[in-house]
């Protein structure tokens, strides 16, 4: 196993082509999906032509960059963070992402994870800012983001391929930079 | 209800009468809509009614009143070609109203359906696009137009 990451309670690993039966579960739950799709199911040839060919990919590409399956200790698949610039960023402005199956959520997983990823980009891979998006409406996501030690930067309006319940109140930017970072202790 | 062009699952497409004015006003007021458009700016009643007569009058135009299973109006789809295009191809507009977004329809309502339906105006067209494999330019710019990343996208 290919390990990124570990934290007190959480292993944070590459993705294999064995994950694909885990992104298919995970992305079947409509209320995983609430705010990404409107609870809409990601087709399992989606994730087989498309979203693990893009994780491995990241793997090629960056070191430090990229979407990291999640276990438990007891080696129980929890879900993804992604932690990556998006293609049309510089490799120092990370996206922090994040995606648990239903029985992961409330234990603060996404924030233990998140504070170790933003941690580790910042003082070994040259970050100088992460930035976090989710639907104003999403409150527990944007929970995890205060949480993280991310900040409410603006909010804003896009479209999506999807129609999503509470849309229309936008969509929420969150960051940290790296001098925020050091400010709270590093 | 006026002339039936096409069904498909979930859609009607239907030609177009002078009773569907306030409906095509409305969808032509969504700034939402005409954002790629007019860069959201309403279109004028009296253009929009110059257009239905266009659309009721002349069906070689292609352009079909959709609506859904409950006959609740979507908006328009259409299919032609004019000399601006490539000899062969033709072109598949839509424009929806915001509530229809998403769900696909657009994509529903594919050429090879289109191009099944026995319609006078369409004929010459149609023989000339069969000759294409499966329409790549008409996939084309539906993927353009609809975006296709979505929060998570890889």
């Amino acid at each position: 196993m290919n390990t990124f990451l570990e934290t007190e309670r959480l292993v944070l690993r590459r993705f294999t082509e064995s994950d694909v039966d885990n992104l298919v579960a995970l992305d079947a739950d409509p209320d995983v999906m609430r705010y990404i799709t409107g609870g809409v199911p990601t087709p399992r040839a989606e994730i087989v032509d498309d979203y693990l060919p893009a994780f491995l990919g990241y793997y090629e590409r960056f070191a430090g960059f990229g979407f990291w399956a999640v276990e438990d200790r007891a080696g129980s698949f929890l879900g993804w963070f992604h932690f990556r610039p998006q293609p049309h960023d510089p490799p120092n402005q990370v996206e922090l992402g994040y995606r648990f199956v239903k029985a992961a959520w409330g234990l603060g997983y996404g924030t233990e994870g998140s504070k170790a990823l933003i941690d580790k980009g910042f003082a070994e891979f040259g970050v100088d800012r992460v930035y976090a998006e989710t639907m104003v409406v999403n409150t527990g996501s944007r929970r995890v983001m205060e949480k993280a030690g991310l900040r409410q930067v603006r909010v804003f309006h896009q479209d999506w391929p999807y129609p999503i319940e509470g849309s229309e109140h936008g969509d929420v930017e969150y960051a940290i930079t790296r001098a925020e970072w050091e400010a709270a202790g590093g | 209800m006026a002339e039936v062009f096409l069904e498909t699952e979930r859609l009607v497409l239907r030609r177009f009468t002078e009773s569907d004015a306030d409906d095509l006003v409305a969808l032509d007021s969504d700034p939402e809509v005409l954002r790629h458009l007019t860069g959201g700016v309403p279109i004028p009643r009296a253009e929009v009614l110059e257009a239905l007569r266009g659309f009721v009058e002349r069906p070689e135009l292609g352009v079909r009143a959709a609506e859904d299973r409950d006959g609740a109006f979507l908006g328009w789809m259409s299919l032609g070609s004019s000399e601006r295009d490539r000899a062969g191809t033709a072109q598949l507009g839509y424009r929806l109203t915001r509530a229809a977004w998403g769900l696909g329809y657009a994509a529903e309502a594919d050429l090879p359906p289109l191009l099944g339906q026995p319609d006078r105006g369409l004929r010459a067209r149609r023989r000339r696009v069969r000759r294409h494999p499966r329409s790549a330019v008409v996939r084309q710019r539906l993927t353009r137009v609809a975006p296709s990343r979505r929060r998570g996208h890889p």
